[in-house]
This record gives structure tokens, C-alpha cells and sequence, in this order.
């Protein structure tokens, strides 16, 4: 993908993949990989920024002898999310129209 | 995998211990849950300890500056400001997509610290040559009292004149070594953020 994803995106996209449900650090990597080329050395400053403004919370959960910490957005998340989502669509909007040429005659 | 956390660790010294901990419990979490059993597996997959810690001390460090901007005490907000430059100038040059940048940069960044320290040195060789100066005449007012005890008490005012003036100026000229430090580490945040942030974004997907 020759696009880069600027951070407001990326914060958006991790808090919307948190928005359906609590993930770990590696399943959230793992999620966000599906999708964007991101490298895994991103993921920590990401949530790290994200939790320092109480966009998400974090809670530790046993698994096989160690604990596992879980993301999970809190309702400030909820409303920033909804702000980068608006913001997407109106940038969305600008971009195709001014990409697709055809469009600018109507 | 233990290798790997404990040099990343080793790298991490800068932070305090909790937000040690914290990087290298999302580190470990992280290789468990990938099965990234070995050293080799791990750098491959997700860079060198080096580079790990770079990028995470770059962030931590540009954050806390602005959060500490008005509330640190002037000498600790110096010692962030030199470790704020010196991370940055790390960081530009650990990430390999802004080598070609950082080249360019390398010679800027070269000519601003050298002026930098030149105008430093000036100041300080300046202030101590005024300082011995101004000891030295009152030294030879004390000597010359004796033989001729008009002249000796001119030298002695005039000498102890530029060491009051000399004290006087001392906190000014802290400020001024302080202000300027600390408008170059705003101009390598400043760079930090036009350049390597914005030409960052991930670009591994390419190289695969």
C-alpha cells in the first residue's frame, strides 16, 4: 500500500477495532495487521498514547500461569472514536471527489 | 526471548522503573503470544532491541517535554531538552526509511550544534576571562594599598564594580544558556514531528 496512515488514523482504527470488543496486545496487532502495514513496534506507543488520554483502560487476565493485559475502550474512547469517524467520512468525501475528475461538473 | 527483553530493558534506562515495566511487560506479552521464541525470531519480526527502544524513547521523551514544559524546574527541564535533542537526532537516523532525509538533515543538524556550542564557548570564555580580569585588579589594588593608596582603593572598586556587575549577570546569562538549549530541542520536536512522523507511517508492507 503506497498510502501511509497517519497516526489520527490509526488511533482510530485501533479504538474502532476496540469498540466490538476487548483485545490483547498481540490479537489487536495481529487485527490491525489484517489490514494496515503496520510494524509491530508502532502498537506500543499507540496504546500507550491512547490510555495516557483515557481513551481506554487496561485490565490484566490470567492465562496459562501468566497474565494477559486486555485493551478496552472507555466512553471518552467512545466520543473520540466518533469524532475520527467524521472526520474520516468528510476527508473521504473531499478525496473522491477530487480523484474521481468526472465528478467536478455536476 | 529472554536475551531479547533483557537487552531491550538495558536500553530503556532512561525511563523511570514504572514505565519500564510497563514496555517490557507489553514486550514479553507480546513475543509469548506470538510464539517468537527465539532472538532471531523476535528481531525479525519486530526489529532490534535498539530500535524497539529508540522509538519508544523518542515518543516518551517529546511527550513529557510538552507535558512538563511549564511545571519542571528549570534545571531538569535543561537535562530534557539535551536528552530530548540527543533522542531525536537517535531516532531520525535508527529509522531507515529517513536515511535519505536524515543524510540531507545530518549536515544541518551538524551546522546548527556546532554554532550552538560556539556561541556557548564564546559566552563562557568570555565571562570567565572578564571574572579573572576583575579578581586579578582587585588583587593588585590590595598590593599596591601600601606604596600608593589612592590608586590601590580605584583598582580595588573597580575590580570588586565588574564582580558585582559579573553576579549580577550570572542568572541572566543561565537563562540565556537555558533559552537557547532550549529552543533547539523545540526545533528538533519540531523536525521530530514534520519529518519523521509524517514520513513514517508504516512502510513495511512495501518492503515485503
Amino acid at each position: 500500500m503506497a498510502i501511509q496512515v497517519p497516526t489520527e488514523l490509526l488511533d482510530g482504527s485501533v479504538l474502532g477495532i476496540l469498540s466490538h470488543g476487548d483485545y490483547y496486545g498481540y490479537a489487536l496487532t495481529q487485527k490491525v495487521q489484517e489490514d494496515l502495514p503496520i510494524s509491530e513496534s508502532t502498537m506500543y506507543p499507540v496504546l500507550r498514547r491512547l490510555k495516557k488520554d483515557n481513551y481506554l483502560t487496561t485490565y490484566d487476565e490470567p492465562y496459562q500461569g501468566r497474565n494477559r493485559r486486555y485493551y478496552k475502550i472507555t466512553t471518552e474512547g467512545q466520543v473520540r472514536l466518533a469524532e475520527v469517524q467524521d472526520e474520516w467520512t468528510d476527508f473521504k468525501n473531499k478525496i473522491d471527489k477530487l480523484i474521481s475528475r468526472g465528478d467536478l461538473n455536476e | 526471548m529472554n536475551d531479547y527483553i533483557e537487552e531491550l530493558r538495558s536500553y530503556l534506562s532512561p525511563l523511570t522503573n514504572a514505565e519500564r515495566f510497563d514496555v517490557i511487560q507489553f514486550y514479553t506479552e507480546y513475543l509469548q503470544d506470538s510464539e517468537l521464541a527465539t532472538y532471531q525470531q523476535a528481531v525479525s519480526a519486530i526489529g532490534t532491541p535498539k530500535q524497539v527502544a529508540r522509538k519508544i524513547l523518542a515518543d516518551y521523551s517529546i511527550k513529557a517535554g510538552e507535558k512538563d514544559e511549564s511545571e519542571a524546574p528549570r534545571s531538569n527541564r535543561s537535562r530534557q531538552d539535551v536528552r530530548t535533542i540527543w533522542l531525536i537526532i537517535l531516532a531520525i537516523f535508527s529509522t531507515p526509511i529517513t536515511i535519505p532525509i536524515a543524510l540531507a538533515l545530518f549536515v544541518a543538524i551538524f551546522t546548527i550544534m556546532l554554532g550552538l556550542i560556539i556561541a556557548v564557548f564564546g559566552i563562557g570564555v568570555c565571562f570567565t576571562i572578564t571574572g579573572i580580569i576583575a579578581v586579578l585588579v582587585t588583587i593588585i589594588g590590595f598590593i599596591i594599598l601600601s606604596t600608593s593608596f589612592w590608586t590601590g582603593i580605584y583598582y580595588i572598586g573597580f575590580g570588586l564594580l565588574v564582580i558585582g556587575v559579573y553576579l549580577l549577570l550570572m542568572p541572566f546569562i543561565k537563562w540565556l544558556l537555558e533559552l537557547i538549549l532550549h529552543s533547539t530541542s523545540l526545533f528538533f520536536k519540531w523536525l521530530y514531528s514534520n519529518i519523521v512522523t509524517k514520513n513514517r507511517a508504516e512502510k513495511r508492507g512495501e518492503q515485503k
